[in-house]
């Protein structure tokens, strides 16, 4: 029975949308933090990004239901900063010379996965950039005129995330990360097709990707860290933002200014207690940020009384992946030289429903 | 062949694929995030927190055989936050219990604002709540059966309850300009729900938050009020405070029962010890959604070794509490007895005023009021 939800929700056509805006998505089969910066994801990632297939499709017309037109659907899988983990797009093309006031249909996509589970597939949305207002919230419709005034003219190609949709009723079985980056079949169903109008075969990550070299530092990288090996120091990461001076349109979201709040708490010399902070501005998209370490000595417990700050050096904090900073010091002026080593998280915590990872690899950390 | 794919077969004539937007919260929402980030059940725990603005009938179609119109209860509430002039709206459908197996398809909702407009509406669910066709739709919604199905717990739910929500500006044909904002959400204005086709517009009067006269005594802790939080007052120093998942193993996949990790709060205390030298002092402890106060107790590491793996001397020194009171404001009492810094009970508030990216706590039009006015709260 819980397959009707699944069936029923094709078949209506309400302007009601539910919005999980609240709360992540906890079963992205793909790294949240791998798409926290779409809009710059080609810029970041434009060389680890393949074709996987491209087939001609044909879909319906919205214009006419009777008539069918050809579109192009491409598959691409781009790169993660995590090993084995890529997510998978999904682009719709209308051919050159195709009539600019067409509206298509879109298809039915669904998995067709080794064991022979057929879920059906979610066309996520980036949540900016060139993928912005793309299709109509109620038909779900590809091309043609501007909708409601404020689709994009012109446009040519409409592309999505491919993934599993949160637990819901009509789950089998959840579709975790390593079967999302393993090879695996898609179909795609017309209006109206009683058989897929096209299968293809979603070739696994590792056999096409490399990971990235770089990962953006963002919000999902806050939280409690430590360097291996170290035992008892620790380091807080803040990576917040400042709101907006006047309401932002949504294209402008992802430009927010980030600022990054840095504690690290170790010893000194001697073995006695050391605190260090930190702070820097940076744009979103960057991977990497250095700023000046300051010691902050002879204070007062809960009093107004300015303690003595002085210099005590730098570091460079990078983004690596989820789990992996890479973290360089510069403490020479307290005698305590200088390095280079990684943070890995504190006991694997991610900040609660802001997860960086995906939870195949956060369920991997903690199983024995 | 499995039974779900014939009728996948058999009903694909009038397919359309669902998108949404899961992966990036709502920039948008009226209201304070953190003012959901609690189980359903939470915010119906204590009455003078929530009212009942209405109660009446709504004609819903069912979206799967048989074909039928039925009539469900709809009830509204607002819940107050504990922000100040903020409230939820809450929409609750109780379904029929005489009939097996009907899925009923959510109404269109539309708020009427004071100037005529008409604005979509979406519904939001509270993490942790039920979890039935929880959000892939953007282009339908399907809730409600009463049926049992194997094991699943589904026998019992003829409720279910939504957060009237803003439609994420993100999705087509919504802008910043068809959204409300949050003085718009709080103030008194009409919502239409259009259920079955031909039944008439069911028109609830939607009361403003003002209707409360006191603000929500606690926020649910959460994620959301991870970061960088000082005492008003004490001159450099502060807390790091991380409010993190525990991914189970094993989690569990029951549909009433949606995933929602166990909690970690961790704390590390930045400060200076008696004579004035640092001293930094760390604490966890676990707890659930929903949870509003939380004690751990402290420990002080001692002659540790600077990058080394010489293990420091640790020991318990003292405990804290922290009790959610906003966003921006938590309790914070402290036992620091044994370290000679006695025990009292402050306040933290965040330090300028910043969110964790992408994971605010408040809602855009009082994170901008509050760099407007420069107060950092």
């Amino acid at each position: 029975m819980k397959h009707l939800i699944l069936l029923a929700t094709f078949l209506c056509h309400s302007a009601w949308a539910l919005d999980g805006s609240g709360v992540d998505n906890s079963f992205a089969n793909y790294p949240p933090g791998c798409i926290s910066i779409p809009e710059l994801q080609t810029r970041l990632y434009g060389n680890n990004i393949v074709k996987v297939f491209e087939e001609n499709l044909l879909l319906i017309d919205a214009n006419n239901t009777n008539q069918k037109r050809t579109a192009i659907v491409s598959g691409y899988r781009v790169g993660c900063a995590d090993a084995n983990r890529s997510v998978v797009w999904i682009a719709f093309s209308i051919p050159q010379g195709s009539d600019p006031e067409t509206r298509y249909i879109m298809p039915l996509v669904s998995f067709k996965l080794a064991d022979g589970y057929r879920p059906y597939a979610t066309l996520s949305r980036e949540p900016d950039g060139p993928t912005f207002f793309q299709h109509e919230l109620v038909d779900q419709m590809l091309g043609g005129p501007a909708n409601n005034g404020i689709d994009f003219m012109g446009r040519k190609t409409w592309i999505y995330i491919l993934e599993y949709p949160p637990a819901t009723a009509y789950w089998d079985r959840p579709m975790l990360a390593d079967e999302y980056n393993s090879s695996f079949g898609l179909q795609f169903y017309t209006q109206k097709s009683i058989k897929p109008t096209k299968e293809v075969q979603v070739p696994a990550t590792a056999s096409v990707l490399s990971p990235n070299p770089d990962f953006p530092l963002n919000g999902r990288l806050s939280g409690q860290w430590i360097t291996e090996g170290a035992a008892d120091p620790g380091f807080h990461i803040s990576i917040s933002e400042l709101p907006p001076a006047s309401k932002p349109e949504p294209d402008q979201i992802a430009s927010t200014p980030l600022l990054l709040f840095f504690y690290w708490h170790t010893f000194g010399l001697n073995g006695e207690q050391l605190w260090l902070t930190g702070a820097a501005i940076f744009q979103s998209g960057d991977s990497q940020v250095t700023f000046s370490l300051l010691e902050v000595n002879k204070g007062e417990f809960l009093g107004s009384k300015p303690a003595d700050r002085r210099l005590a050096g730098a570091a460079v904090l990078t983004g690596l992946n989820c789990n992996d900073l890479g973290f360089d010091y510069d403490l020479q002026a307290l005698g305590l030289g200088s390095g280079s080593t990684h943070l890995r998280r504190h006991l694997a915590l991610e900040t609660a429903g802001h997860a960086c990872r995906d939870l195949n690899t956060r369920i991997s950390e903690v199983a024995p | 062949m499995k039974l779900r794919y014939i009728y996948l077969l058999a009903l694909l004539g009038s397919l359309e694929l669902p998108a949404y937007t899961n992966f990036i919260e709502n920039p948008y929402t009226p209201y304070p995030a953190s003012c959901i980030s609690a189980p359903e059940w939470w915010f119906f725990a204590n009455e003078p927190d929530w009212v009942k603005f209405h109660q009446g009938t709504i004609s819903l179609k069912s979206a799967t055989p048989p074909y039928v119109s039925r009539t469900a209860v709809v009830k509204a509430y607002r819940a107050v936050c504990a922000e100040e002039n903020r409230s939820l709206v809450w929409l609750q459908f109780t379904t029929p219990t005489d009939h097996e197996n009907i899925f009923y398809q959510a109404p269109e909702v539309r708020a009427r604002l004071a100037d005529g407009r008409s604005v979509l509406m979406s519904l939001s669910q509270a993490p942790g709540s039920w979890n039935l066709s929880a959000a892939p739709s953007a282009s339908a919604a399907i809730f409600g059966f009463n049926n049992c199905i194997g094991n699943n717990g589904y026998c019992s739910r003829v409720g279910w309850a939504f957060v009237l929500d803003n439609a994420n500006p993100l999705l087509p044909g919504i802008s910043t300009q068809t959204i409300l904002s949050s003085g718009q959400y709080n103030d008194g204005f009409q919502l239409e729900l259009k259920g079955q086709d031909f039944a008439p517009v069911h028109v609830i009067n939607v009361p403003p938050t003002n209707l409360f006269s006191h603000l929500a005594p606690r926020v649910p802790l959460s994620g959301r009020l991870s970061g960088s939080w000082v005492i008003e007052g004490a001159a450099d120093q502060g807390l790091a405070l991380s409010i993190a998942e525990i991914v189970s193993a094993e989690p569990a996949w029951l549909y009433e029962a949606p995933y929602a990790a166990a909690l970690k709060a961790t704390l590390t205390w930045y400060t200076f010890d008696s004579q004035g030298d640092m001293l930094w002092i760390s604490g966890s402890a676990d707890f659930s959604y929903g949870a509003t106060e939380i004690s751990m107790p402290l420990e002080l590491a001692s002659q540790g070794e600077f990058q080394g793996s010489q293990t420091a001397e640790r020991r318990i020194i003292g405990s804290v509490k922290i009790t959610g009171n906003n966003c921006n404001d938590l309790s914070f009492e402290y036992d620091l007895t044994e370290l000679g810094l006695g025990s009292g009970s402050e306040h933290l508030k965040r330090l300028f005023a910043l969110e964790t990216a992408g994971y605010t706590c408040r809602d855009l039009d009082a994170r901008m009021k509050s760099l407007q006015v420069g107060t950092g709260q």
